[in-house]
């Protein structure tokens, strides 16, 4: 029985193309939030900032985390 | 019937439940173009790799491998090639931002027992065993680290000098590396143009394509130098071991050469070892990715050439 290969199409302009986009930051994955974070110094200090904030927080509340008050509508801390 | 707390579930409809980004590293998308524009990676591979910058170049790296020998190579040697951000695969440590760095490093060592073969050259010239042992040796071990009789010899005098200093050093014992040695090793071999000229003249037809496949493998391992490496990536390799082995050689199954390789070996990954070779490339310089990726073929079709002789060598597939 012969083999049926399958062989893309696809254009060595149209791969630069899309190479061109994703390092311009304009591929359609890079509009994502991961792909805005990745791509974004001040998002990811954003986060690193929020992230120590929740951290200290937690290491002051200690087990009496309960007092940290849920946002309304969410269950609260276990 | 119970009655509701009043706590809801946020909902998360509508929210992705996975992301996927194959911009993870913008040096992988430059990398990719230039390997598109120098025809070194196939587009018909970029759907293949779902897109992705990183899976597209392993594609190209793998395909370039493919070409210059790389399923002959893995039948007797495993070595393993990659592109990475850092020149240093076991720490991690950053290197140059703007750089990648090709490297290959073997998995294991390949093993080759040279004793029969020594023998049976010595009938045809006294000098050429040693003749033959020296181009093999250099031409392999100008792309990675042949572990040999000398690296034996070297082990043991350092063993000799560390108990050098023991109250009674009589009751160690080494392997006896000089006592392995043919008595032809010792013989100063001839020039590269003796040997292409005797081997002309060989009868037996074993011996006859032994010497030419060595002469073959030195001409192959020359057609290249290895590019030199930066300050910033020999600092950050100052600290490693040296590199792992890609192939040992011995004269006999088991013996003193095979001892100390086996003695040595425990501590090759004590410390993170060098690369066997390692290739600066700044992705967006063309002329420095082909020369990367012909390197890399260089040296493929050296470690093939070292493949097929490998498989000529009386002796060599014997168990025991």
């Amino acid at each position: 029985m012969r083999k049926i290969t399958r062989k893309s199409k696809i254009t060595r302009e149209a791969v630069l193309a899309e190479l061109a986009l994703m390092a311009e930051g304009r591929h359609p994955e890079c509009q994502n939030i991961m792909g805005r974070f990745v791509r974004c110094p001040q998002f990811q200090q954003a986060c690193k900032i929020l992230a120590d904030a929740i951290q200290v927080e937690a290491h002051r509340y200690g087990a009496k985390r309960e007092e940290v008050p849920a946002p309304p509508g969410w269950l609260l801390p276990v | 019937m119970g009655h509701a707390s009043g706590v809801i579930l946020p909902k998360l409809d509508g929210v992705p439940v996975e992301y996927r980004l194959s911009a993870e590293d913008p040096r992988a998308i430059k990398l990719a173009q230039t390997l598109t524009t120098l025809g070194l990676a196939e587009p018909s591979a970029w759907e293949d790799a779902k897109h992705s910058s990183t899976g597209y170049v392993r594609a190209a790296l793998k395909r370039w491998l493919a070409s210059h020998g790389g399923e002959q190579v893995r039948e007797n040697f495993s070595l393993n090639a990659t592109i990475s951000s850092s020149p240093d695969l076991y720490s991690g440590d950053d290197g140059r931002r703007e750089l990648l760095y090709l490297m290959v490093d073997p998995d294991s060592a390949g093993y080759v027992i040279l004793g029969p073969t020594l023998e049976m050259l010595e009938i045809i010239h006294p000098r050429l065993p040693a003749s033959f042992y020296h181009i093999l040796v250099g031409a392999i071990q100008l792309w990675v680290r042949v572990y040999d009789v000398r690296d034996a010899q070297y082990r043991v005098e350092m063993l000799r000098e560390w108990v050098e200093g023991e109250n009674d050093p009589e009751r160690y014992e080494f392997p006896d590396v000089e006592g392995c040695i043919p008595q032809s090793m010792k013989l100063k071999p001839l020039s590269l143009k003796h040997v292409r000229q005797l081997a002309v003249g060989i009868n037996d037809q074993l011996s006859r394509q032994l010497v030419h496949a060595a002469l073959d493998l030195n001409k192959i391992s020359r057609r290249l130098r290895r590019p030199e490496i930066s300050e910033e990536t020999r600092e950050a390799l100052m600290d490693s071991n040296p590199p792992l082995p890609a192939l040992l050689i011995s004269f006999k199954r088991h013996d003193a050469v095979l001892a100390c390789y086996d003695d040595e070996s425990q501590a090759f990954l004590e410390a993170s070892p060098e690369p066997n070779l390692i290739v600066e490339i700044d992705p967006t310089d063309h002329a420095g990715v082909r020369r990367a990726f012909d390197t890399l073929a260089v040296l493929c079709e050296t470690m093939a050439a070292a493949s097929r002789l490998a498989a000529l060598l009386p002796g060599n597939n014997q168990e025991g």
